[in-house]
């Protein structure tokens, strides 16, 4: 098995080894997690899926059965090997001003452990043979004793607290070669040097055709220019551009920063046209356990007998909500499951793993019987009156979905929990709020309004949180938007299958 | 609100119970199960041949006082044969032959001769879901049929249905009744 040296999307060098070889690099630290956590991690690495294939026959350890085509059941391989220990990924340290010391002339230095030289730059290290070399070093960088030492510790290669002497004993280190310095460019002057990308760590292994070696010229650091106004109003040409855009997404946050696609202004007209709900491409998120179904014993990514439903609890309720808006309105999130959360107002619980499904509503919708509708009063009361006009006619939604009508209920819905006539802050018992209601002031007239209210709750889902606006709520820290994403809302007669939409090509399952 | 008129005849109105311990003349209990997604008591009644379903609660208010409330739903008695078939044509996606995406309810549909329909509901149960039975030819206490009709119901989350056990309760009941055991 070869050693292998991978460069993911951000720049940070990784270390591939087999089960009988030690990483090249003395300063590598191994990558441990769990199942999921490293499935999830091989997924950001670079590889395609037949190069891991290579990689995973040149263990020569036992493989499972698997699916060579399917990408997922390959990481799922690429993470069992991990886990086995056939393959170890160790983590390089960055060798640049960011993680070093900045100096004077031009230069920074960055140190790590050694005796092993870095495996994934072309840099060498300072060749210092005594301490005497070593303090001529900083001096002729203009690096302080204290600044040093402080980088040392901070760096967690030397700790200097305990130590008597700790200049001499560190200076030491690096003329032992215990400790490596490496002369880093600083950025404003020259360019860094050049990483090394899939190449492997040594000559004398066995190579494996992975990804072309890089050009020899330094890399500059680039930054591509804005795609948000192209994607803006662009459907996907089918779910796998869908997902593909979402991973370009990434880079064109990292070159950029978070930019809103659309407006407040945006936002709202599109909320209000109910254009939104039509088009082809639609999201839900949820937390990843809701794939499963209870009774499923199986949690394993690929099994998807659970149904498109989600627990989250945000501005608009408590407790498992039918979240979703379409592919448009969440495409500048990326697929990080924190900035999603946030563009949709909903909490994020750090440590929960997220799914994100994106529907091909074209396929899915004789399947699933959805349809869906953007959450303001216009819309569902449109739909309400054409698909229960007996229940829900024009003269009733006319008067009750409305931002003066809704504040009356919720106050009136929150008193009845306040008093313990409604039994949880999700009843919709219309018999207890009618007890409720009989000890108020309200007429007759009020009451049986107010009751049919509820009967739209129950059957609608429009809850006493209800905002009618068809936004939701922008959190995002650095976002110049109080908006975040056009909200729809789904109606169906039973949830949807996963597997059973994935089987027919109407979704794609993204685990985030 | 608009005047809206009882859309059907409305037969006989049933002997109303309120309390479920106290069954009037002709009443007696066929079935009990309580809601495991709520604190709700469900009671099944034959109602001198009809079906009564009570809907209890039970609890202390914030106030200190007990707060009991006995409602009852009057539905034939064919309505323990036909819900779970309905059920599962409603059920179906528009590929399998069901009704068009998005539609709520059935058509009003003659079970034991009275007209009947079965709704989704969506807002149920924290938004899981589950399904509402309307009477169309029973008006509920306090609503004029002439003027504000409106009709009998009962509403079940589908957990309650599918993993409380509510579903096959109702089609035990059912094979009872086609058995002449009801």
């Amino acid at each position: 098995m070869v050693n292998l040296v991978i460069k993911d999307i951000a720049g940070q060098t990784y270390e591939l080894t087999g089960r009988s070889s030690a990483p090249r690099a003395s300063a590598a630290k191994r990558y441990s997690g769990d199942a999921y956590s490293i499935f999830r991690f091989v997924a950001t690495l670079p590889l395609a899926s037949d190069q891991w294939v290579q990689i995973l026959k040149s263990t020569q350890h036992y493989l499972p059965n698997f699916d060579s085509s399917n990408p997922a059941e390959v990481r799922q391989a690429v993470a069992q090997a991990i886990m086995r220990g056939d393959l170890t990924l160790y983590q390089l340290p960055s060798l640049n001003i960011s993680h070093g010391i900045k100096g004077k002339k031009g230069f920074g230095l960055s140190i790590i452990k050694g005796p092993n030289p870095h495996s994934a730059t072309e840099l060498t290290p300072e060749a210092i043979r005594s301490t005497d070399a070593a303090q001529q070093l900083l001096n002729d960088l203009g690096i302080s004793t204290q600044a040093f030492l402080g980088y040392l510790t901070n760096e967690n290669i030397f700790n200097g607290e305990q130590k008597k002497n700790p200049l001499s004993e560190a200076l030491q280190l690096l003329a032992s070669g215990e400790l490596l310095a490496y002369k880093i460019p600083l950025p404003s002057k020259t360019p860094p040097a050049k990483a090394v990308e899939y190449v492997a760590a040594a000559s004398a292994d066995k190579p494996v055709p992975l990804a072309p070696e890089s050009s020899a010229k330094p890399e500059q650091p680039k930054k591509t220019p804005s795609t948000l106004d192209a994607r803006k109003g662009e459907p996907p040409k089918s779910l796998d551009d869908a997902e593909a855009r979402l991973g370009s997404m990434k880079q064109e946050i990292t070159d950029n920063g978070y930019k809103p696609k659309y407006s407040d202004e945006e936002l709202l007209q599109q909320a209000q046209s109910g254009e939104v709900a039509n088009e082809r491409y639609h999201v839900r998120f949820m937390e990843a356990g809701h794939q499963w179904d209870r009774a499923d014993s199986v949690k394993d990514e690929n099994n998807l007998t659970g149904k498109l439903g989600r627990e989250f609890s945000g501005e608009t309720g408590t407790g498992p909500r039918y979240w979703s808006t379409t592919f448009d309105q969440i495409e500048d999130a990326d697929s990080d499951p924190q900035l999603i959360c946030q563009k949709l107002g909903i909490d994020y619980a750090p440590g929960t793993k997220y799914t994100m499904a994106i529907i091909d509503t074209e396929q899915a919708k004789p399947l699933t019987g959805c349809e869906c509708v953007a959450a303001t009063f216009n819309n569902i009361s449109e739909f309400s009156n054409r698909e229960l006009p007996a229940e829900f006619p024009k003269e009733f939604t006319d008067q009750v979905m409305t931002a003066d009508y809704q504040a009356a209920y919720k106050k009136h819905y929150e008193s009845a929990r306040a008093e313990n006539y409604l039994d949880s802050d999700w009843s919709t018992n219309k018999e207890d709020f009618a007890a409720y209601l009989s000890t108020t002031d309200l007429s007759e007239k009020e009451k049986k309004t107010m009751i049919k209210r509820m009967d739209m709750h129950r059957q609608i889902g429009s809850n006493q949180h209800y905002l009618g606006n068809g936004v939701t709520k922008d959190e995002i820290e650095l976002s110049p938007n109080k908006f975040g994403a056009v909200e729809t809302h789904n109606f169906e007669r039973k949830p949807a299958n996963l597997q059973a939409l994935k089987d027919k090509g109407a979704i794609k399952v993204i685990y985030l | 609100m608009s005047i809206s008129k009882s859309p059907y005849f409305l037969p006989p109105a049933l002997p109303e119970i309120t309390r479920h311990d106290l069954l009037p003349s002709g009443c007696y209990e066929i079935a009990y199960l309580k809601d495991n997604t709520c604190s709700t008591h469900w009671y099944f009644i034959n109602n001198n041949g009809f079906l009564s379903i009570l809907n209890v609660a039970s609890r202390t208010l914030n106030d200190g006082s007990h707060f009991y409330r006995c409602s009852n739903d009057d539905f034939p008695l064919e309505f323990l044969t036909w819900f779970p078939e309905v059920l599962t044509e409603f059920q179906k996606s528009p590929a399998e032959g069901g009704l068009h995406a998005g539609a709520m309810t059935t058509p009003d549909i003659n079970v034991g001769g009275e007209m009947l329909c079965l709704q989704r509901a969506m807002g149920v149960d924290q938004d899981r879901g589950g399904y509402i039975v309307r009477n169309r030819c029973r008006c509920k206490k306090g609503y004029d049929p002439e003027v504000d009709f409106e009709p009998h119901d009962v509403c079940w989350a589908s957990r309650f249905l599918y993993d409380g056990g509510l579903l096959n309760m109702i089609k035990d009941l059912g094979q009872k009744l086609v058995e002449g055991k009801i």
